[in-house]
C-alpha cells in the first residue's frame, strides 16, 4: 500500500486495486499470524508480569500504527519475549517503591520508550542499528530466554513465591524452595501445551500449535474442573484469576502519570525507556532487514523507528505496552502470504475480533498453560547453533555474545542491553581500528605478487599496500608498523594508499612522522594511489609540500598505474644514489697517483685512413665542424689499411699545406675567391705526407704522470691512446689532464675559482 | 669576391684573466668553464694596465704545472710528481705565456689569417684594436672559413677503394 496521492480519485483507484489484488493475501496471512499470535501475546503479557488481555491490546494497537507508519511490508509488532523480559525487569520493585500502580508505570513507561524511538527515528539515526553486532543481539535473546524459562518455571509448577526474586539466581533459589509445594495439575497442563507446541508443527507445518495446546489443556482443564476453588490448593490459575478479558475494545486510557511525569520516577525509568528502545529498535531492525533480505524490499530504517516510536506513544493510551518487532510472527506474515502492511494491520484485526468474539473463553486459559507455551519458545530463543558457530569464530566474537549472554543473567536487563551494545562497539572500533599492510613485488613477467607484510625479499624499494580504515584508532601504532619493512638495504619506501578509508588528521600526523624518521635514515617515501579526498587532506595537514610532489602519484582508473610511475621514480632515485656513491667511491681513487689514461680519455674521436687526400680530409673535417662551437682544435688520426694508428694530422698543419703557396705579405689583398683557388692546388696532396707519426706510445693504462711529459716532450696538445694492438681507443687532451690533475691534488674546481676581487 | 676579415669570424666574447692569475686559478676557471659549456680553448690575459698580455690554453696549463719535471728512473713514488704540481699552482700565468703568440687587427684577411693559423699549433689569433682585444680568432673558425671557399661541390665526399 503506497503513500496516498494528492488526486482523490487515484487515491481511490489504487484503494480498489488494492483490494483487488492484495488484500485477499493480506487478510488471510493476517488471521495465520493472529492465530498464532493470540496466546503468543497472552503469554508475553505475563512475562512482563502484566495482565495477559494487555498483550491483546498491544497486538492490535501498537501493531496497527507500527504497520501504518512504518516501512517493513512484513513486520509485525507487537509483544515479544526479550522487551517483556526487560519491562519485568525494569517494573516489578517500582509499585512498592514509589506507590503507583505497576499497570501506569508501565503505560508511562512505555511512552517514555516510544518518544526515545521517534526521536532516534526524527534524528534520522537508523543507520545505527548496523553498528549493533548479531552476536549481541543472539547472546540477548538466549539470555533472556534462560531468564523467561526460569521466571515461568514457577508458573508451570503452580507455584507462589514470597518474595518477587530481584535476579537470575534469585529465582532460581525460590522456585527451587518451593519445589515441595508443586501442583502436578498445572504441570500436567503446561506439559500438554508444550508437546502441542512441539509436535505439531512436525505432524503438519500448518497447525497453531500454541492454539491447539492451550485449548486442549484449557479445555480439560475447564470441563474436569480444576479452576475451581474447591480444588483447594491443587486449584489451577486462569487467566481471570489474574484480570478478566472483557469482550469489549474500550481500552482507551489517558496515563495518568504522564501529565505531569513524576521527576523521580522518570528518571528512574529513563534509562529503562532508553535500553527498551534501543532494544526494540534492534530487534525490530534486524527481524525487518532479515526478512527484506527475503522480500527484496528496500527498508527506510529512519522511518521505521518513527513507526515503532508511534506505535509505543500511541499504544501507551491504549492500554498497550512496550513492543517491538516479532520475530516468529513476522516470518508467519511473509511465509503465509502476506504482500502489504495491511497484512499486520489485518492480524491486529482478526486479534481484535478474537477479544470480542472469545474473550469469555479466553478467560479460562490456565496460567500453567501459559507457562508451558513459554518456556517453548524460551527454549527456541536459545539459537544453540549460532552458539556454536560464534563460539568457533573467535576470541572477539566469543566475547561479545558470552558477555551479553552472561550480563543478561547478573545485571538487570536493560544494563545488559548496554552492555552488549558497548561490547558491541569496542568490537567494531577493534575491527575497524586496523588498517591492513601487505607488501607488493613486482613480478618479472608485469604484476604483482602480494605478500604478507615484511615478508618480502630485500630490496632497495620497499612497496606497501594499506587497505581499510585509517582514522585516529587506526592510525595509532602504524609508523611502529610500517618501520618494520626497513632494512639495511632499504632506499626508497613507496605507499600505495587507493584502498584506504577513513583517513583523518591523526593519520596524517603519524605519517609525516614517518616520513622524517625515513628522512633521517637516508630513506625517501614515495606516495602513490592518492585519490581526490586523501588529496585534500594530505594538502590540508602541508603532507604534500613535506613528501614533494615529484614523490606524489595520483591514483586515475587504470589499475596500478600510479604504482608503475611510483617504482619508476624510486628506482631512479636508487640509481641516482648508485651514481653518487660510486663518484664518491671512485674520487679517491683519482686523488692518488693512479689517475691513468683510461679514466681521463675522451672516445669521441675523428680517424681517417692515412691514403686519402687534403681535400678529402678538408671535407671531412669541414663538415664535423659544421656541428661544433667554436672551440678546441682536434687533430684527425690517420690508421693503416689494417686499423692501427699510423699518425696524427694537426688542424694547423692541415692549414700549412692549404696555404703553402699563399705568400704573407700579399696575403692582404687576397680576396676569398684568390685564397680557395690557392689552396685547391694543394688537394691532390696525400695527408699522409703532411702527418706526423712520431707519436708516443699510451696504453690505456699509462698513468698522469707519463701523459704529462708525452704531451710536453712530442709537444702534443692531443694524445692518442691505442690498446694493445695499436688500434684506437682514445685520446686525451689538455682539459682531460687538468682534470686529472684536479683529481689528483684533490682539488674542487669550484673552490678554485679566482676570488671577486680579482680580474 | 669579398674578402672575409677577422672581424667577420672572431669571437666576441671569451673569457679573460688577469696576469696575476695563478696556474691554480686558471686550471678551476677552464675546468669550471667546460663543464658549464664555455669555449675554453684559449683565455685571453689582460695586464694590470688592461693591455692584451697573451693567450693561455689548457695545453699550457698543464705543461706549466708539469714544468721541468722529469722521472726518476728509479724511483716509483708519485710523491715527488704531487709535490712538483703543488709546487707550481701559485706560478702566476705570465709566467708561462707564449712569447711567439702572433696578433691582427679586425681588418686582416682570412688569407693572412689562414697563413698565420699554419705557422704553429695556436688555438687562436686575438684581434687587437689599440692594444686591447677585440676577440679571438680560433683556428677553428678560420679552418670551416677555409674550406667553404675552397671546396666546390665537385670536392664534396670521400672516394672510396685502393689507390
Amino acid at each position: 500500500m503506497s503513500t496516498p496521492p494528492n488526486d482523490i480519485q487515484a487515491y481511490l483507484q489504487k484503494l480498489l486495486a488494492y483490494v483487488k489484488e492484495d488484500a485477499r493475501a493480506d487478510a488471510i496471512s493476517g488471521l495465520t499470524v493472529a492465530v498464532m499470535g493470540v496466546p503468543q501475546a497472552m503469554a508475553y503479557a505475563l512475562i512482563a508480569g502484566l495482565p495477559p488481555v494487555w498483550g491483546l491490546y498491544t497486538a492490535i494497537v501498537t501493531c496497527t500504527v507500527s504497520a501504518v507508519l512504518g516501512s517493513s511490508h512484513h513486520l509485525v509488532t507487537g509483544p515479544t519475549n526479550a522487551i517483556c523480559m526487560v519491562i519485568l525487569s525494569l517494573t516489578a520493585h517500582l509499585p512498592e517503591k514509589y506507590g503507583y500502580g505497576l499497570l501506569e508505570i508501565t503505560l508511562l513507561l512505555t511512552f517514555l520508550t516510544g518518544f526515545i524511538q521517534f526521536v532516534f527515528g526524527i534524528l534520522r539515526l537508523g543507520g545505527i542499528i548496523r553498528y549493533v553486532s548479531h552476536s549481541v543481539v543472539v547472546g540477548f535473546t538466549a539470555g533472556a530466554g534462560i531468564l523467561i524459562a526460569a521466571n515461568q518455571v514457577k508458573n508451570l509448577l503452580g507455584l507462589q513465591l514470597d518474595e518477587r526474586p530481584e535476579h537470575f539466581f534469585h529465582v532460581i533459589s525460590l522456585t527451587a524452595q518451593k519445589l515441595p509445594d508443586a501442583n502436578f495439575l498445572a504441570l500436567a497442563l503446561g506439559m500438554i501445551t508444550a508437546v502441542c507446541v512441539i509436535f505439531s508443527p512436525i505432524l503438519n507445518r500448518r497447525l497453531p500449535g500454541a492454539l491447539i495446546g492451550i485449548f486442549i489443556s484449557g479445555s480439560l482443564a475447564y470441563f474436569l474442573g480444576w479452576h475451581l476453588p474447591e480444588m483447594g490448593a491443587s486449584k489451577i490459575e486462569i487467566v481471570k484469576d489474574i484480570e478478566p478479558i472483557s469482550a469489549s475494545l474500550d481500552i482507551f486510557h489517558f496515563p495518568q502519570l504522564l501529565v505531569p511525569p513524576p521527576f523521580e520516577l522518570t528518571r528512574e525509568l529513563g534509562v529503562g525507556a532508553a535500553a527498551l528502545a534501543i532494544l526494540g529498535l534492534i530487534e525490530a531492525g534486524s527481524i525487518a532487514r532479515a526478512i527484506s533480505a527475503q522480500s527484496g524490499q528496500r527498508l527506510d530504517f529512519n522511518r521505521e523507528f518513527v513507526g515503532q516510536g508511534m506505535g509505543n506513544i500511541v499504544g501507551s493510551f491504549f492500554s498497550s505496552f512496550a513492543g517491538s518487532g516479532s520475530f516468529t510472527r513476522t516470518a508467519v506474515c511473509y511465509k503465509s502470504g502476506g504482500r502489504t502492511r495491511m497484512a499486520a494491520i489485518f492480524s491486529a484485526f482478526w486479534t481484535a475480533l478474537t477479544i470480542l468474539l472469545f474473550a469469555p473463553i479466553a478467560n479460562y486459559i490456565p496460567e500453567a498453560s501459559l507457562a508451558g507455551l513459554l518456556i517453548v519458545i524460551a527454549y527456541t530463543m536459545v539459537d544453540k547453533r549460532r552458539l556454536l558457530v560464534t563460539w568457533r569464530s573467535g576470541n572477539q566474537s566469543r566475547l561479545v555474545l558470552f558477555g551479553t549472554l552472561v550480563s543478561t543473567l547478573i545485571l538487570p536487563l536493560e544494563y545488559a542491553v548496554f552492555v552488549g551494545v558497548f561490547l558491541s562497539i569496542v568490537l567494531l572500533l577493534r575491527v575497524t581500528g586496523q588498517t591492513d599492510l601487505t607488501q607488493l613485488v613486482p613480478r618479472q613477467d608485469s604484476g604483482y605478487d602480494e605478500l604478507p607484510f615484511n615478508q618480502a625479499p630485500e630490496s632497495e624499494v620497499v612497496t606497501v599496500n594499506m587497505e581499510g580504515d585509517l582514522y585516529f584508532a587506526a592510525a595509532e601504532d602504524l609508523d611502529y608498523e610500517l618501520l618494520e619493512c626497513l632494512t639495511p638495504k632499504t632506499r626508497v619506501v613507496i605507499l600505495r594508499m587507493k584502498r584506504l578509508r577513513a583517513v583523518g588528521s591523526t593519520a596524517m600526523a603519524i605519517l609525516e612522522r614517518f616520513d622524517t624518521i625515513l628522512k633521517s635514515r637516508g630513506v625517501q617515501l614515495v606516495v602513490c594511489g592518492i585519490e581526490d579526498g586523501l588529496k585534500r587532506i594530505m594538502t590540508g595537514s602541508g603532507l604534500r609540500k613535506q613528501i614533494g610532489e615529484q614523490n606524489l602519484f595520483y591514483a586515475d582508473n587504470k589499475l596500478f598505474q600510479s604504482m608503475e610511475l611510483a617504482l619508476a621514480r624510486a628506482w631512479s632515485i636508487v640509481e641516482m644514489e648508485r651514481k653518487r656513491d660510486q663518484a664518491t667511491r671512485s674520487a679517491p681513487e683519482a686523488r692518488d697517483n693512479s689517475a691513468t689514461a683510461s679514466k681521463i680519455m675522451s672516445k669521441r674521436i675523428l680517424r681517417f685512413g692515412n691514403q686519402h687526400q687534403i681535400r678529402e680530409a678538408t671535407w671531412l673535417i669541414s663538415e664535423m665542424m659544421k656541428h661544433q662551437k667554436s672551440g678546441a682544435t682536434q687533430p684527425l688520426f690517420l690508421q693503416g689499411s689494417d686499423g692501427t694508428l699510423d699518425s696524427e694530422l694537426a688542424l694547423w698543419s692541415l692549414l700549412k699545406s692549404l696555404c703553402q703557396d699563399v705568400d704573407l705579405d700579399k696575403a692582404e689583398r687576397m680576396t676569398d675567391e684568390d685564397l680557395g683557388n690557392c689552396m685547391r692546388g694543394a688537394f691532390p696532396a696525400r695527408i699522409a705526407q703532411i702527418a706526423r707519426s712520431d707519436l708516443p706510445e699510451i696504453r690505456p693504462e699509462t698513468n698522469l704522470q707519463h701523459l704529462l711529459l708525452h704531451s710536453r716532450d712530442y709537444a702534443l696538445a692531443s694524445l692518442p691512446v691505442c690498446d694493445d694492438s695499436n688500434r684506437l681507443a682514445g685520446m686525451v687532451n689538455a682539459t682531460g689532464l687538468l682534470r686529472g690533475i684536479s683529481e689528483a691534488l684533490n682539488l674542487d674546481p669550484e673552490e678554485e675559482l679566482p676570488q671577486p676581487n680579482s680580474e | 669576391m669579398p674578402t672575409t676579415r677577422a672581424k667577420d669570424i672572431m669571437t666576441k666574447r671569451f673569457l679573460r684573466i688577469s696576469t696575476a692569475h695563478t696556474l691554480r686559478e686558471t686550471m678551476g676557471i677552464i675546468l669550471h668553464g667546460e663543464e658549464r659549456g664555455y669555449n675554453t680553448a684559449a683565455i685571453a690575459i689582460i695586464s694590470q694596465e688592461g693591455d692584451f698580455a697573451g693567450v693561455i690554453t689548457p695545453n699550457q696549463v698543464a705543461l706549466g704545472l708539469l714544468g721541468d719535471y722529469e722521472v726518476n728512473d728509479s724511483s716509483t713514488d708519485s710523491g715527488d710528481f704531487h709535490r712538483n704540481l703543488e709546487s707550481r699552482l701559485p706560478i702566476t700565468v705570465d709566467a708561462i705565456l707564449r712569447q711567439d703568440q702572433p696578433t691582427v687587427d679586425p681588418e686582416t684577411s682570412l688569407a693572412t689569417l689562414a697563413k698565420l693559423a699554419g705557422e704553429s699549433d695556436y688555438e687562436c689569433i686575438p684581434a687587437l684594436s689599440e692594444g686591447r682585444v677585440e676577440g679571438l680568432v680560433f683556428i677553428t673558425d678560420i679552418f670551416k672559413e677555409v674550406a667553404a671557399i675552397a671546396l666546390s661541390p665537385e670536392d664534396q665526399g670521400i672516394e672510396l677503394g685502393d689507390r
